[in-house]
């Protein structure tokens, strides 16, 4: 469950999160089945950071989201 | 269907909240002219005021006084305050009343309880032979008889550890000396025997149910405790959905062809992600009030599954929904306290409490 705001329940472990609009940005854009490299430019284009550090903290993310079972 | 007569004990809703006020909310959320007797122990149990509590509270003897006397008191309330049905909610109740459906029935009163082999069976210290037979998960878990056992217990399990009674107390020990004195004050509270078990890290998960004596149930919900308090209550809980859950509820289910409320406690272990069972609660819970207000009211399915040997199904609840304890002051005089005081269960004078 994801809310507009970035909060999101995982209805299995009762856990919930408060996502930054980077992140929010991110998982919409898996929801809608963006790749990792569009995701980067997505990103590189609406908040300043360069395609590096944009890379590694989208890894960084997608590993967080593996460890919870969310993809 | 005619007036609800029904008699609830637990009524106490204060640090240790019992399930019995939340019981008679539910009822009057489907039958709002229910006749609800509080059967209570002592004149300080918060329930008895509540604006939406029990009609009228009798004085019960605690059920140590044995099978014969707490018939007896049973049966002089129902003369004074004639009811139908009993709801027993506390785990002492049960274990005095569980294979007593026909004294109770003989005397007019029904209430469906699990057999005493199945209680036994389903009990903290017989749980790991039940969990084994489920293919369920249990932490190590040991029964001592004394002081010396549980200690010699401990030493295989090691420290810290939990030290459990019978019924109720659970404390977590660090060193022989405190299991020693821990021990000592639980027997002496509780009797024999006492479990003792391996703590398991992890968030807590309680399901609350309805067995309904043939290995199915009328329904179940399960929570994830968010706010535990300093006695391990949950004083704020959100309904979740696993398939693990509902699965280990089946197979429990269908392993004790348990009837009537019951209430799981689980451990999601942090080392592997799997479910430990801590303990099964042969009762509803004090948060049963909580499912009720969203539409899983499975106090009034159970008494309608009870009369008419069918109920309305219990819906699945949205997980994300969440309760918090709210504490309240209620409010009485002092004639309504010395009522009840008045009314020791020798006694054949009824308290109208009602408001």
């Amino acid at each position: 469950m994801l809310n507009d705001r970035g909060f999101v329940f995982d209805p299995n472990t009762g856990e919930s999160y408060q996502l930054s609009p980077t992140g929010l940005a991110c998982l919409r854009g898996l929801q809608r089945g963006v790749s990792v490299d569009d995701l980067v430019s997505e990103v590189t284009t609406r908040w300043e950071v360069d395609t590096t550090a944009a890379r590694c903290d989208i890894d960084s993310f997608l590993w967080d989201l593996q460890q919870l079972s969310w993809l | 269907m005619k007036t609800i007569r029904i008699a609830i004990t637990g009524m106490h809703r204060g640090e240790n909240p019992q399930p019995g006020s939340s019981i008679v909310s539910a009822l009057r959320r489907r039958w709002p002219d229910a006749f609800v007797v509080g059967l209570v122990y002592d004149a300080y149990e918060s329930g008895i005021y509540a604006e939406d509590g029990p009609d009228v509270c009798h004085a019960m003897p605690y059920p140590t006084v044995g099978m014969p006397t707490y018939l007896a008191r049973l049966k002089e309330i129902r003369a004074l305050d004639s009811f139908d049905i009993l709801i027993p909610t506390l785990d002492a109740e049960i274990a005095l009343l569980a294979g007593a459906t026909g004294k109770l029935a003989a005397l007019g009163i029904r209430a469906l309880l699990p057999d005493e082999k199945t209680l036994v069976r389903c009990s903290k210290s017989k749980l790991p032979a039940l969990a084994e037979a489920c293919d369920i998960g249990v932490p190590a878990t040991a029964v001592a008889r004394d002081v010396s056992e549980a200690i010699e217990h401990a030493e295989e399990i090691g420290y810290p550890l939990f030290v459990k009674g019978q019924y109720y107390d659970a404390t977590c020990v660090a060193t022989p000396a405190v299991l020693a004195s821990v021990a000592a004050s639980i027997l002496a509270d509780w009797g024999p025997p006492l479990i003792l078990q391996e703590p398991v890290q992890g968030n807590e998960f309680n399901v609350l149910g309805i067995g309904d004596g043939n290995g199915g149930s009328l329904g179940h919900c399960a929570v994830r405790k968010m706010i535990i308090s300093d006695k391990g209550k949950g004083n704020g809980a959100v309904i979740v959905r696993d398939s693990r859950l509902d699965e280990i509820t089946k197979r429990v289910m269908a392993e004790t062809k348990w009837i009537g409320p019951f209430e799981l406690e689980f451990i999601r272990d942090r080392r592997d992600d799997d479910y430990r069972l801590i303990e099964i609660n042969p009762r509803f819970p004090a948060w049963v009030g909580f499912p009720a207000q969203l539409e899983a009211n499975f106090p009034a399915a159970w008494v309608e599954w009870m009369i008419t040997g069918s109920c309305d199904a219990l819906l699945a609840l949205r997980p994300g929904q969440f309760f918090l304890r709210h504490q309240i002051e209620v409010t009485g005089d002092m004639s309504e306290l010395s009522a009840v005081l008045g009314s020791s269960f020798e006694s054949t004078q009824p308290h109208s409490l009602a408001s």
